[in-house]
């Protein structure tokens, strides 16, 4: 037991010291090059996609933010508590993806009315 | 014996200084991002003028996005916080034109990428600004991601230190945007409009 509560002490402090950085993301760019050039065809096929991709993201950040409750709730029990506390996500990556898709998907529908696209 | 008595009591004193230091860093209630912190200040006078079209010219239509901050939680960045702050920022630019205004922006914030906690803190603001020209067309749309470290020295409480970081990370992101505005070719507007548009082309989504 003592050279487990050892073992955490420092664990802590290293996460302390360290810091828990947050996942990398980069998400999709609302404007790209070349998007003026995409016909009705590509922009529907790619509205599409970052539909389906979107649902995902959506599905997955829910998952995360119940995951992060529960850790909540385990970071109150003593000694572990601590390495359940350094486990909560706060990246957002999936939240920041979806609505980034989202935002990409509003311009590439307005390329489609601007194009004349059938709906 | 003796000798290793005193080193366990200078290790015993060592935990707990650390243990204390740890628990002052995590402890304490979370507050929201300060506007008056995310503010961009007026611009040097050697920097690149905005286009002439977009001086006095433009207006924060809507921000999305944002998120209120639960005091036992993490700090974050609201909508009115952003939006005040994004609003008095084009106020020290000279390119606010309220209530009424030809170039509409309407920025939505993906998301702010936090540590759990640490020492020297990192926040990205992740942030999709939209500019619409007075014929309903985007001017730009910047995806825009900005980081911002904040460090043990700016704050040594961690949720403040967090709020640093968060507010940091906005203050570059509207300065990135500024930026961004610089090198715009906006059309000229030709009468001034009698109102901002109500809405954008097409609405801004939310997943949450």
């Amino acid at each position: 037991m003592g050279r487990l509560s050892h073992v955490l002490f420092v664990v802590a402090c290293v996460v302390g010291l360290c810091g828990c950085a947050a996942k990398p993301v980069t998400p999709v760019q609302m404007s790209q090059p070349g998007d003026e050039q995409l016909s009705c065809t590509e922009l529907d096929q790619q509205i599409q996609v970052n539909e389906a991709a979107a649902k995902d993201f959506i599905k997955k950040d829910k998952q995360v933010a119940n995951g992060n409750a529960a850790k909540t709730v385990m970071s109150a029990t003593p000694f572990i508590g601590i390495l359940s506390a350094m486990a909560i996500d706060l990246s957002n990556v999936e939240q920041i993806k979806a609505r980034a898709i989202l935002d990409r998907n509003e311009r590439l529908t307005y390329l489609k009315k601007k194009e004349g696209c059938s709906q | 014996m003796k000798m290793n008595s005193k080193i366990q009591s200078v290790v015993t004193g060592c935990k707990l200084v650390v243990a204390a230091a740890l628990i002052v860093g995590l402890a304490g209630c979370a507050s929201s991002a300060d506007p008056a912190a995310m503010v961009v200040a007026a611009p040097a006078a050697t920097a690149k003028p905005f286009p002439a079209a977009l001086q006095h010219a433009m207006c924060v239509r809507n921000v999305t996005g944002g998120e209120k901050t639960n005091p036992m939680w993490a700090s974050k960045v609201d909508n009115e916080g952003f939006k005040a702050a994004l609003s008095s920022s084009l106020d020290a630019s000279g390119l606010s034109a309220a209530p009424a205004c030809a170039f509409p922006i309407d920025a939505n914030l993906l998301g702010l990428s936090q540590p759990s906690f640490g020492f020297d803190i990192t926040v990205t603001a992740h942030v999709n600004y939209k500019v619409y020209q007075p014929s309903g067309d985007p001017l730009l749309l910047a995806t825009i991601d900005s980081p911002y470290l904040a460090k043990m020295s700016e704050a040594f409480v961690g949720v403040e230190r967090l709020k640093k970081a968060n507010e940091g990370s906005i203050r570059t992101s509207i300065l990135m945007f500024l930026d961004k505005l610089r090198d715009t070719t906006p059309a000229a507007v030709v009468a001034a409009p009698a109102a901002a548009p109500a809405a954008a082309p097409t609405p801004t989504p939310a997943t949450k």
